[in-house]
């Protein structure tokens, strides 16, 4: 029973999707009660992955076994989560001012370098302080660790071994340059637009074999699909029992 | 072109500076791995987990879940007092509702029906059973509702995929392709740009077919998809790359512009 | 060959350092006035085929209609996709389009609601009136397909708005446009299911990274035009305001960093294989 029945709604939910697509009219009202269902779970399954990453933290926090560094570091990761969330419910996230939050006073002792001041004055909180000027620089920040890894990677990896390696060498070195000013700058003087000929690699080779691929992946991903649909693919239900 | 001086304007802004110290904390990853950079990662990952809760609580539980519910039962007769006072309970707490738009929002369902019953309080229950998966006893509770989570992404992605992704794509492929400019006359660079679409497409299909050995002249055609595949991957890694340079710049522009106000005149 | 050797003694660490040293280069002189002149010139003459598409199609749409435009991006793609949505709702409040602004993803919500805010604004547009915002949208391709058949019930926080536009509204259908500005599947999302399935115009842009994967889809039709990484915001930019080159603002600025780098990886490859040519023959000749 424990894995026959979410078998089964997995395969009714799937058809009735299937089949409305064919038949909306017939089928319009149960397919929306079964999106409607399927949204307030997604919803949940969020505040289901927040409590995971919360009790995971929880344990390395306090087990003795860790090293001092992760425990103080998965504190913090705690401690700033309950923060985030209690300001979030409090404040809500709203425009409006429903809080203003300002630092007033001298701290020109403190650091006479500057005169300390918040710009923000009028802002709720939670989106000027949290996501502003903690969630964003530190997400973009962590993300253009890519960039300079990218660019090491170019220097270590990009070689031209043989014929497949060299065009794949020639077709990104065109588009690096085709895509920025500087390609059409440099290669003007010898009346080559370099931008035309990267367009016409992306919009011809290029789309040719990502249309294959979409193709191939696309067949992949139905088979898949259907093989959870009929109960062949059950990781989904989890081990046995 | 002649530059003048630099001039630097240290911001004195609190939040900026804890934009760059942040950013900073991260980027002496770049060094080695480190006790700051460890302390802002989790921070990163507690700060997002605990936004995403905030979001998703205003814009979706607390609307269709929450207040749907108090209104399905009537049970709050405080909230409704309060409403009916004009008071907003929410507001008189120091919380708006999310983007200001509290004055239009109303319950939906004004006492219990089968329609209330259908679309709030059987999937809340549902979504609570997701939530007894962290219980490791009555965890399989949670696959019930799982499983309509799959069924359904199962269904949209078979039709979905399946007509914009395979066929939509494959009668694209096979149009007609000789193009005529307005002068009845062959548009050569169209037509053959649609011959090496369609040769493109082909040749690298068959690559992906892995039913039979590639002998002969079927090597050929595979060893021209590869080919046309190989291109695909280096325009791919360009934008990349784009990509990618793209963040670290806006990264900079907080360090250099907003902190430092390094400047040329 | 002492310079070969010097090349091959280059680590990992030194390569971050002139990356990050060109970055500040770029970052300081961007905004000198001849090089965003330049920058200006020589983008003005390249605008990529798949913006203008995109930027006529929303010309052509007439004024009062309705368009859903959807943010489907974090903090970490601002730099690329702030200057896409900031332009389609500049364009849009210039033609009195009226304007629903949502998200799918949640980090997305605060940015399109702040951004819609600050350029309806600039444009005299009065929220709820002009414009909705509808914040995060929770459920992606399930919330996509609930648009396609009830759109106000897709999105919870206009559900009971007044907008008086949103009146005639029912489904996605009555949208003249869907336009994702997407840093993941999304875009793709409103392909698979609001163009294929109902039929409603789909248009966007994306994060450089995606660029590539969605040109099949320009191809056959599905998408109606893109807006490719930075280079189409700066396309867009052009398209739209077509500014003097003092006035240009981040996404032409950026262009010159953009194109430090992109020579510099250019520089890299070309000395890694000269290195790599060089040991073959040195090999070979042994």
């Amino acid at each position: 029973m424990k894995r026959e029945i979410p078998l089964i709604i997995t395969a009714l939910t799937g058809i009735i999707i299937i089949v409305n697509y064919f038949l909306p009219e017939v089928t319009g009202k149960v397919t929306q009660v079964v999106r409607n269902w399927v949204i307030v779970i997604s919803s949940f399954a969020i505040i289901l992955g927040i409590l995971n990453l919360v009790i995971i933290s929880l344990r390395k926090a306090f087990e003795p076994i860790t090293h001092l560094d992760d425990r103080i570091a998965n504190l913090i990761l705690i401690v700033s989560l309950v923060l985030t969330i209690v300001i979030g419910m409090i404040y809500g996230v709203g425009p409006k001012n429903n809080y203003v939050f300002k630092i007033s006073g001298d701290y020109s002792t403190v650091l006479p370098l500057i005169n300390f001041q918040v710009a923000t004055v009028d802002t709720n909180i939670f989106n000027s302080v949290i996501f502003y000027n903690i969630y964003n620089p530190l997400s973009a920040a962590m993300f253009s660790l890519l960039a300079f890894f990218i660019a090491s990677a170019s220097y270590r990896a990009f070689r031209a071994r043989n014929l497949e390696a060299t065009l794949l060498l020639l077709a990104a070195a065109v588009v690096i340059l085709g895509r920025v000013p500087v390609g059409d700058y440099v290669f003007g003087f010898i009346g080559l637009k370099i931008s035309v000929v990267s367009e016409y690699i992306t919009a011809v080779i290029n789309a040719a074999a990502q249309r294959a691929i979409l193709i191939a992946v696309g067949i992949g991903t139905i088979i898949i699909s259907l093989k959870l649909l009929f109960g062949i693919e059950k990781s989904h239900i989890g081990k046995s029992e | 072109m002649s530059f003048g001086a630099i001039t630097f304007n240290l911001s004195g802004d609190l939040l900026v500076w804890l934009s760059a110290l942040l950013i900073l904390a991260i980027y002496s990853f770049l060094y080695r791995d480190n006790l700051y950079y460890k302390l802002a990662e989790h921070l990163f990952v507690g700060v997002s987990a605990g936004y995403w809760f905030v979001l998703t609580y205003w814009s979706f539980i607390h609307p269709n879940v929450i207040q749907a519910l108090v209104s399905i039962f009537d049970v709050n007769s405080i909230h409704s007092e309060m409403v009916v006072a004009g008071i907003n309970p929410y507001v008189s707490f120091g919380v708006d509702l999310p983007w200001g738009v509290s004055k239009s929002m109303s319950f939906g369902f004004t006492s219990i029906n089968l329609l209330g019953l259908l679309n709030i309080i059987i999937p809340t229950v549902l979504g609570i059973m997701v939530l007894l998966k962290l219980v490791p006893s009555i965890g399989w509770v949670s696959r019930i509702p799982i499983a309509f989570i799959v069924g359904v992404t199962a269904g949209i992605t078979i039709y979905s995929i399946g007509i914009a992704d395979v066929i939509k794509q494959i009668s694209s492929t096979i149009d007609p392709f000789i193009f005529l400019t307005d002068g009845s006359q062959i548009d050569w660079v169209r037509t053959l740009s649609d011959i090496l679409i369609l040769v493109g497409v082909l040749s690298s299909l068959l690559y992906f077919y892995f039913s039979t050995e590639f002998k002969g002249g079927v090597n050929y055609i595979v060893r021209t998809g590869i080919m046309f595949l190989m291109i695909a991957f280096g325009v791919a890694f360009g934008y990349t790359v784009m990509a990618r340079v793209s963040l670290a710049i806006q990264i900079f522009d907080i360090l250099i512009n907003k902190w430092l106000g390094i400047k040329v005149i | 060959m002492i310079i070969i050797d010097l090349f091959k003694r280059i680590t990992r660490r030194t390569i971050f350092l002139v990356v990050a040293i060109f970055l500040i280069l770029g970052t300081i002189f961007s905004d000198v006035y001849w090089v965003k002149k330049i920058n200006l010139e020589v983008l003005r003459k390249t605008i990529t085929p798949a913006s203008e598409q995109a930027y006529d199609f929303i010309e052509s749409i007439p004024s009062n209609s309705v368009v859903l435009v959807s943010g489907d991006y974090g903090p970490s793609t601002r730099v690329e996709a702030d200057p896409i949505l900031e332009n389609f709702l500049r364009q849009c409040f210039r033609k009195d389009i009226k304007v629903i602004a949502i998200s799918l993803w949640p980090d997305g919500a605060q940015i399109v609601a702040t951004k819609t805010r600050q350029i309806a604004n600039q444009y005299n547009k009065v929220e709820n009136e002009d414009y909705v915002i509808g914040g995060y949208v929770v459920g992606a391709a399930v919330a996509i397909e609930k648009m396609g058949v009830d759109l106000k019930d897709a999105i919870p926080l206009i559900a009971n708005n007044s907008a008086p536009f949103l009146r005639d509204i029912k489904t996605a259908h009555d949208l003249s446009l869907v336009f994702s500005i997407a840093a993941g599947d999304t875009l793709v999302y409103y392909i698979r299911i609001l163009k294929s399935r109902y039929g409603v115009n789909v248009s966007g842009g994306c994060t450089a990274v995606m660029a590539a994967e969605m040109y099949p889809y320009i191809l056959s039709g599905q998408l109606i035009g893109l807006f490719g990484g930075l280079k189409g915001a700066a396309d867009y930019e052009i398209l739209e305001s077509n500014p003097e080159p003092d006035k240009v603002s981040e996404a032409v600025k950026y262009m010159l960093t953009q194109s430090l780098i992109h020579a510099l990886l250019i520089i890299f490859i070309i000395i890694a294989n000269i290195v790599y040519i060089y040991d073959r023959l040195k090999f070979r000749r042994k």
